[in-house]
């Protein structure tokens, strides 16, 4: 029996040895020949004020809601990743839902973009294309959905201007720090991190900085794990044209405004300032209590970058008597791209959403 | 002995010989590996210029440790086992993720990457202030006078929007204040408020007059409304 064992061991590791061959010469095939395709739902592009284009995604079917749902995008990473590919791209499920939507895509900061603030994109930038926004779709009000970053610019621009929500939906979306478990937070803590000397000689903040902050979030997973996946799964075409599609945005980067960079360190990571309605943008105080409107917040639980510990506590903080919370097994990203978000949780949104949108 | 496995005549024999000998020699080979990765581990914790007891070091070494007996556990013949060998790269994976995250989330790592990154800043500082003095000396702008002139680029920008934004927020104070009949335009709440407070208390107050009630209730585009794109 042993020896039975111990004769096909050396057997299987010869097939082994072949198979991985194989696996490698198909994986260079693919990969040779591999293009992005992302962004593919129709769009047009109805705004542009310097970088900053607002794009207007053309209905696939007959539009059921009145009420257009503006999305707003962190601002260092591009926003495709919310249409990165037919059949995982959330703005393609909500526009097949019979949602009339738009897309901020923010541009890539340059040099001359260095002063930028907090108060620019709110005050300036948003304030606009929701004012646009409201001529194009001859509306009162619109539904604001922000993911990542892009969840705190709606919540604070829902603060500032709540006449103009009707819904406002935070996915993933930093509210609270201090101490809520996050490693970037420990990292930006004052006493190593000196973002003053940082900003003065970058000007914008790089995107490699950023990038590898990330990743070392999650070293093992994020520079070997996965890669080691993608190797063994390199026969499933399907697969390696996911893998490469979300390799390409991830590596897609774009600086971030140096002064955006501080305010976010300073006040939100050191001071924790708008949970505790202290933030002011420019002149104009951002209180929280002033959103009104139905509120969902939609979480990661597995999400190492904004613990779901940072955003669950917009609840506590707005007046909004509608409130909900749906939490998602999956991690940051896989909350935008992943299949079982798309099958899940995206219908389970839109159908909240639309219950409002009338 | 000879290894020839091309031909394998006597029922997979050769096979087995070629694996003994290959086994026998890692094993030979993962003792000693093993001695050595601890002799130097421990030269290394030693002489490390951060101090004897570096958690860096100890979750390293730690980690290769728990890797190597969870390998070499039930013997190198079995270890060379594909499912063995991928639940013990799975558990080595796990142990080593885990023991590198907990060592990011040390006040140590935080200290270490902030030095980094200040000698990075005073580094790129210091390369422009060399670079500016060679294009002053070449008659030509450095960063810093192109940062000078972004910014006020981006003052004036400022500016231009703020009183776009004032002329707009009067306009359609103007039209509310038009459209609302008078004993509402009596009792109604100043604005004290938000963004659009400091607007409305600098717009000027109209005169009540035909004119002004007729105006339309659809707000006009002024000059500076952001351009709209070609529709493609």
């Amino acid at each position: 029996m042993m020896q039975a064992e111990s004769q096909s061991i050396p057997k299987q590791l010869l097939e082994m040895h072949l198979k991985n061959i194989q696996r490698f010469r198909k994986g260079l095939e693919i990969s040779q020949n591999w293009q992005p395709k992302v962004g593919q739902t129709p769009h047009e592009v109805v705004l542009q004020e310097g970088k900053v284009r607002l794009l207007h995604y053309k209905s696939q079917t007959r539009k059921t809601y009145k009420i257009p749902l503006l999305i707003v995008f962190s601002l260092i990473n591009r926003s495709y990743v919310l249409d990165l590919k037919p059949g995982k791209s959330i703005v393609e499920k909500l526009v097949q839902a019979g949602f009339d939507v738009y897309l901020i895509d923010w541009g890539i900061v340059g040099a001359g973009d260095q002063f930028l603030t907090l108060d620019d994109y709110i005050n300036r930038y948003m304030y606009r294309i929701v004012e646009f926004i409201k001529e194009h779709a001859e509306v009162e009000q619109l539904s604001v959905l922000g993911y990542c970053m892009g969840g705190t610019m709606a919540a604070m621009y829902a603060a500032l201007y709540p006449e103009n929500v009707k819904n406002l939906l935070l996915m993933a979306a930093p509210i609270a720090y201090g101490n809520k478990g996050g490693l970037l937070e420990l990292w930006a803590d004052k006493q190593h991190f000196n973002v003053d000397k940082l900003v003065s000689a970058m000007g914008n903040i790089p995107p490699w900085f950023l990038q590898s902050s990330f990743n070392l979030l999650k070293p093992v997973q994020n520079m070997v794990d996965k890669y080691v996946k993608f190797y063994e799964k390199l026969e499933d075409e399907a697969f390696v044209d996911d893998f490469l599609t979300l390799e390409y945005w991830l590596n897609d980067n774009i600086p971030l405004a140096g002064p955006v960079y501080k305010q976010f360190v300073e006040d939100f990571f050191h001071k924790n300032l708008l949970v505790q309605n202290k933030l002011r943008l420019g002149d104009h105080p951002v209180n929280l209590k002033n959103i009104h409107c139905p509120v969902l917040t939609i979480l990661a639980e597995h999400d190492h970058l904004v613990p779901p510990a940072a955003s669950t506590p917009i609840n506590d903080a707005v007046s909004s008597e509608e409130k909900e919370v749906i939490a998602f097994p999956s991690g940051h990203i896989g909350l935008s791209v992943s299949g079982r978000a798309m099958k899940v949780l995206w219908p389970k949104v839109a159908e909240w959403l639309g219950k409002r949108s009338s | 002995m000879p290894v020839n496995s091309t031909e394998n005549k006597n029922g997979g024999q050769d096979y087995q010989e070629a694996y003994r000998a290959w086994s026998d020699f890692y094993r030979q080979m993962g003792a000693e590996g093993m001695e050595m990765f601890q002799r130097g581990m421990e030269n290394a914790q030693r002489m490390s210029p951060m101090g004897g007891d570096n958690p860096f070091f100890r979750f390293w070494f730690n980690t290769q440790q728990d890797f190597m007996n969870r390998f070499s556990h039930g013997g190198w013949a079995e270890a060379a086992d594909p499912e063995v060998y991928q639940k013990a790269y799975d558990s080595w994976m796990d142990t080593l993720s885990q023991n590198l995250e907990s060592y990011m989330g040390t006040d140590e790592f935080a200290a270490q990457s902030g030095k980094g990154l200040e000698m990075l800043s005073d580094m790129k500082k210091k390369t422009g202030e060399l670079m500016e003095s060679y294009w002053h000396a070449l008659h030509l702008p450095s960063a810093h006078d192109m940062r000078e002139l972004y910014q006020k680029l981006y003052m004036m920008e400022r500016k231009l929007d703020e009183m776009d934004r004032r002329l707009r927020d009067i306009q359609s104070a103007g039209r509310e204040t038009a459209a609302r009949p008078r004993a509402e335009q009596r009792t109604a709440e100043p604005v004290t408020e938000g963004p659009r407070a400091a607007a409305v208390k600098t717009a000027p107050k109209k005169p009540e007059t035909k004119k002004s009630a007729s105006v339309k209730t659809k707000p006009s585009k002024s000059k500076s409304t952001p351009k709209k794109a070609p529709k493609k």
